[in-house]
């Protein structure tokens, strides 16, 4: 599924998706997550991941 | 009335300061001249030498003008410098104030930018203040420091908001 289209069935724009995509957000609504796990029929669990090792950036 | 943005009050404000930054260059050049002519009524000719006797004569019923004419030139020749300190401090005031204003009109309120200009015009007032002994002005500056620090809060939860997805 390209990008566009993704951005579009989630009901956020492009730049929001690109954010997402190269980590630079610093939120995530729960309503996005939602979408996002609609849409990749996937579970939240599979999007994100702690790892202890990267700095939380400021 | 708008505030932010085109056609707004921060627009004509912005209009304002840019005048009054060519102003105060005019006005600088025009009094410097002036002071010139007062002090040193033979380097122009007979010209000048009128001008400066018109000075002097529209000054002669004002007594801190007699004693300031009174005292030595060498002491008279640092008002050169000193109004060319008051008015360098006076354009960066404007010029910081003018691209404050310029951020507002584009709709760029809560950004680290108009953090760092409010801190670095806040700055020049607390300068502007001590050179002139006006300390009304420092009162300014401690307020302008303050929104500084509103700003810098503001940014950040801007920035933040721009960031949530």
């Amino acid at each position: 599924m390209p990008l566009n289209e993704l951005a579009r069935r989630i009901g956020i724009t492009d730049a929001n998706l690109s954010i997402l995509k190269t980590g630079k957000a610093k939120a995530v609504r729960l309503s996005t997550l939602e979408a996002i796990c609609r849409e990749l029929n996937c579970q939240p669990g599979d999007l994100l991941e702690f790892d202890p090792n990267t700095p939380l950036s400021q | 009335m708008r505030y932010f943005g085109q056609n707004s009050l921060s627009t004509w404000i912005h209009r304002v300061l840019k005048g009054s930054w060519y102003l105060v260059i005019v006005g600088y050049v025009g009094l410097s001249l002036l002071l010139a002519i007062a002090f040193f009524p033979n380097l122009g000719g007979p010209v000048t030498q009128q001008i400066s006797q018109q000075i002097c004569a529209s000054g002669q019923q004002d007594p801190e003008w007699q004693t300031f004419m009174a005292t030595p030139l060498v002491c008279k020749a640092f008002v050169f410098p000193y109004l060319a300190l008051i008015t360098f401090l006076l354009l960066k005031i404007l010029k910081q104030s003018e691209s404050l204003f310029d951020n507002f009109r584009r709709n760029a309120i809560f950004t680290k930018d108009n953090a760092t200009n409010l801190s670095k015009l806040s700055k020049w007032v607390i300068g502007f203040s001590l050179v002139t002994f006006n300390f009304s002005a420092l009162l300014m500056s401690l307020i302008l420091l303050l929104l500084c620090e509103i700003f810098k809060n503001g940014s950040a939860l801007q920035e933040e908001h721009d960031l949530t997805v």
